[in-house]
């Protein structure tokens, strides 16, 4: 922040803002608020009814359950590759970090239908690799239908997002650093775990936090890979709002503001971290 | 420097991408043969299934309505989201918080839910109508794709010596839009060039929105490889295929119309 | 004879329906209508379920209007319609069974008898002419000719080491119904889905359980052995995938028919080419095109199919133990499948 703006220079910031903010407003924030307000309905009355109704479910809760730990998982699992990736990538020609952002770019968008139906290929029942290692002997009962197979294909467009989002980070780590680090004689653990992490913290916490909202947020990835067995949220809502059989728009929305809220707790976190970094940076 | 790593990031970065690339191959392989059949390769190849593709005038309709979709939200979020985020981030903390998590919001949501809000709010029962036009896509797009520009640049602002920017600029007089436009933009250009591709890859790749709220009346490639769902694998896998290829190439325009302009920048 | 039978049946419905609009227009009036409306928009009518490519072709020839589609499940198209109520974009969509009587109980649907109403079976229609199917589906197993034991019954599936495709349930109808097919063959009904969840459970346990539905692109790929998918489906699928490596068969134990319904929208502003669509799908051309693309016309005991549409049907004794799902209990119990599924059978997997 520019500690000694103008209230002239506040004020054209604020008016430059105003497109975004407008943007954000008519099209997700009152979405949003539908959604919201809509989850309260039941049989016609406000109340919390469909809330009481999905908390009180063993069976719903387990789909938060399911929900927080694959998300988080894949996450973590994301931003942890990105590192070593990234830093890798840093040591390259800017040439070929555009190709490679390339490919990036497209992994990470690489989700839905196209994605569980490539992974069938390759690891279904009768994929390519299931194939070759099932010869090797190698198989060992993993199939792309299960729990770690989705995880599987959820890393597969969680790591490039990752790598998308923390790479512009990794200019802190300038050769500067690396230079006194190595002078000093610290070791590569030392530089990773005393040096690296601690400059890039505020960056990789904002970017996990995206990652986890963008895994709790999938729902086409995982109903393609996994129909309706996978006990997620997204699928949860998914049946209620988009079925054949029956439709309980207003339970899904309850659903929906109950993902939400399931996400305060890392943004709250990233936030703390976040105003810490950026103040010690002033 | 950079010799001194030696084969390994070369290795680690390469193999990332081979990896990246290893499902897009199978489903294009897929695209390219008349049986895979419990084989571990296809045991047929045809360009039977492309050639169907280059025919049928819904797929080109497809590709040019979603080039269009996407190109339009590309410039409409860079115009949009890149000066809001300088300003929270230069200028205005609160700003700076709020879009924190503005941008992390729309995520959690499934995009049917939201997608159902939106049709409630423009579809004419407030007086204003947008869907079943390309115009609620692009506009709705720029909120989801916000995040793209606000969590890179914010990584990248965080490792630059802003300070140290800023106070070198004053003292050659210089104007704080100058100093952001020649110098801090310019050391921001891999968040910026991450938030172009990435915003333009969302565009194209999102299937909810824009089947919910236009549909068939203005098909996109996600929605006419939908319509190929209930058909040959093969020439879904070729509709696939040629949407990666689209993807891949359009990335590469990006990529190459913000290259560096000279050598020393680019290093 | 033709022109004046809806005439003289509208005035009589006149008389005794007061409010009922429904077949107050002549066949010639609802044709230049429709000609004059131009074009049809429709939801979940895709080419490539239930033979609807021939059907539009047909109807698009035949009123001189243009078709667009957009497909979607029963859930969205309802909300589409009613969101857009001050500005339709959609003139008609198809339905689970499921939905009709939803469609008609939210105001979301315009009721239109066709002129052979009374011809189609009491349970598979509406009494005020909002909803009736036009085509029926049956579960039926879906299976590759090169797997031992291949089944021919619910019983006969726990025998065999094939694996078995069932997904999508709790959000697709032919999924649950499959779901309630394995329930009905097995002693249980739309009350009593234990012998199904036991079913599945035993298949899950024994690994032999895909959670992916099967589809065309599965079967191409060998991801599916057998799958319980509707006949229409299964047959329409046998053809793209490969004739001679696919057989279809309705289970011998038992069997649930289902259908879908058009649902025309309340609000539409083409009111014409909407009635006509569901005219033209009841009519004998109509009912001929749905059994050519291997969906069972409604009507079947009462028009003539040609030979080619004949021969596209499986043999009448199959269905012998299959029976129509009950419309009115069924969505109740549907609610309750998705968490049975999850706790009996998708803990096994």
């Amino acid at each position: 922040m520019i500690q000694s703006a103008s209230a002239g220079a506040r004020l054209a910031a604020a008016i430059v803002a105003v497109p975004l903010l407008l943007l954000v407003l008519l099209f997700e924030l009152l979405p949003l608020l539908a959604v919201l307000v809509n989850g309260f309905l039941h049989d016609g009355a406000f109340s919390f009814a469909n809330h009481r109704e999905i908390l009180a479910s063993a069976f719903q809760r387990n789909s938060f359950v399911n929900s927080v730990v694959l998300s988080l998982a894949t996450s973590l699992i994301a931003v942890a590759a990105s590192l070593p990736i990234g830093r890798a990538l840093h040591t390259m020609p800017v040439r070929v970090q555009r190709i490679v952002m390339t490919y990036a770019n497209f992994g990470a968008n690489f989700t839905g239908f196209p994605i569980a139906f490539a992974f069938i290929i390759l690891f279904g029942l009768s994929g390519s690799f299931t194939l070759l290692l099932a010869k090797a002997g190698l198989l060992g009962g993993f199939t792309i239908y299960s729990k770690t197979g989705l995880a599987l294909v959820y890393c597969y467009f969680q790591i490039p997002l990752a790598l998308m989002l923390v790479f512009p980070a990794l200019d802190a780590i300038t050769p500067d650093i690396e230079e006194a680090s190595r002078l000093m004689g610290a070791s590569r653990f030392s530089f990773w775990t005393r040096i690296v992490l601690p400059i890039l913290l505020p960056s990789l916490v904002g970017s996990f936090v995206l990652l986890f909202a963008n895994a709790m947020g999938t729902y086409a990835t995982a109903f393609a890979l996994a129909g309706g067995n996978a006990n997620l949220v997204t699928i949860r809502i998914g049946e209620l709002v988009a079925g054949d059989v029956f439709s309980d728009p207003n339970l899904a929305d309850a659903l929906a503001t109950l993902l939400v809220v399931a996400l305060a707790v890392p943004i709250a976190i990233e936030r703390l971290i976040a105003r810490r970094g950026d103040r010690d940076a002033q | 420097m950079r010799s001194e790593k030696g084969i390994v990031p070369a290795i680690v970065v390469w193999g990332f991408v081979a990896l990246l690339l290893l499902p897009a191959a199978a489903v294009a392989l897929n695209g390219m043969t008349t049986e895979w059949d419990g084989t571990v390769l296809p045991t047929g190849f045809t360009t039977a299934w492309f050639h169907n593709l280059f025919e049928d005038p819904r797929m080109s309709q497809a590709i040019l309505n979603s080039l269009l979709i996407s190109t339009a939200t590309l410039v409409l979020s860079a115009l949009v989201a890149v000066p809001a985020v300088l300003a929270g981030h230069f200028y205005l903390p609160v700003l700076d918080r709020c879009l924190a998590v503005l941008v992390i919001l729309p995520y959690a949501v499934p995009g049917i839910v939201l997608g159902l809000g939106l049709l409630r709010l423009y579809a004419g029962n407030f007086g204003i109508v947008l869907t079943g036009t390309p115009w609620i896509l692009i506009l709705a797009y720029v909120p989801l794709g916000a995040s793209f520009y606000y969590v890179p640049m914010k990584n990248n602002l965080r490792a630059i010596p802003a300070r140290e920017i800023f106070e070198a600029g004053y003292l050659v007089g210089a104007s704080d839009l100058a100093i952001i436009r020649s110098i801090i933009l310019p050391s921001i250009a891999p968040a910026l060039i991450v938030g172009f591709v990435m915003n333009f890859a969302l565009a194209i790749s999102e299937f909810v929105y824009a089947n919910l709220l236009v549909g068939g009346l203005f098909p996109t490639l996600q929605i006419f490889m939908n319509v190929l769902r209930g058909g040959s694998g093969h020439l879904l896998s070729g509709v696939i295929a040629i949407y990666f290829a689209i993807l891949l190439i359009a990335t590469s325009i990006v990529l190459w119309a913000t290259r560096p302009k000279s050598a020393a920048e680019g290093q | 004879m033709q022109k004046f039978l809806p005439i003289a049946l509208a005035m009589a419905l006149a008389l005794v329906a007061p409010g009922f609009h429904a077949n107050a227009q002549t066949m010639d009036e609802l044709v230049a209508g429709a000609k004059k409306e131009g074009q049809v928009i429709s939801l979940g009518m895709p080419d490539d379920w239930a033979n609807w490519g021939e059907m539009w072709k047909a109807i698009t020839a035949k009123y001189g209007v243009t078709h667009t589609d957009t497909d979607m499940s029963s859930a969205e198209e309802l909300a589409k319609f009613e969101a857009e109520k001050s500005n339709p974009s959609a003139d008609i969509g198809e339905v689970g069974l499921e939905f009709g009587p939803i469609a008609a109980q939210k105001g979301l649907s315009m009721p239109y008898k066709t002129t052979n109403w009374d011809k189609i079976p009491s349970w598979a229609r509406d009494a005020d002419g909002q909803w009736a199917l036009g085509y029926t589906g049956t579960i039926a197993l879906l299976i590759r000719n090169d797997i031992k034991n291949p089944p021919k019954s619910f019983a006969d599936i726990l025998t065999g080491d094939y694996k078995v495709s069932v997904g999508e349930v709790g959000k697709a109808a032919q999924s649950n119904a499959a779901v309630l097919a394995a329930a009905v063959a097995l002693g249980g009904g739309e009350d009593n889905l234990q012998p199904a969840m036991d079913f599945f459970a035993k298949l899950a346990g024994q690994k032999r359980l895909l959670p992916v539905n099967a589809n065309v692109a599965l079967m191409e790929k060998g991801e599916v052995e057998v799958g319980i998918v509707w006949d229409f489906n299964a047959l329409a699928w046998r053809d793209i995938a490969g004739k001679d490596k696919w057989s279809v068969v309705i289970p011998s134990d038992g069997s649930v028919t289902s259908g879908y319904t058009t649902t025309i929208n309340a609000f539409t502003q083409r009111p014409n080419i909407a009635k006509l669509v569901r005219e033209f799908a009841f009519s004998e051309e109509g009912q001929i095109i749905f059994a050519k693309g291997y969906a069972r016309p409604i009507l079947i005991d009462q028009i003539k199919l040609p030979a080619d549409a004949a021969a596209k049907m499986l043999p009448a004794d199959q269905y012998a133990k299959a029976r129509p799902i009950n419309a009115a209990t069924w969505p109740d119990s549907a609610k309750t499948l998705t968490r049975m599924w999850q706790e009996s059978v998708a803990s096994q997997m």
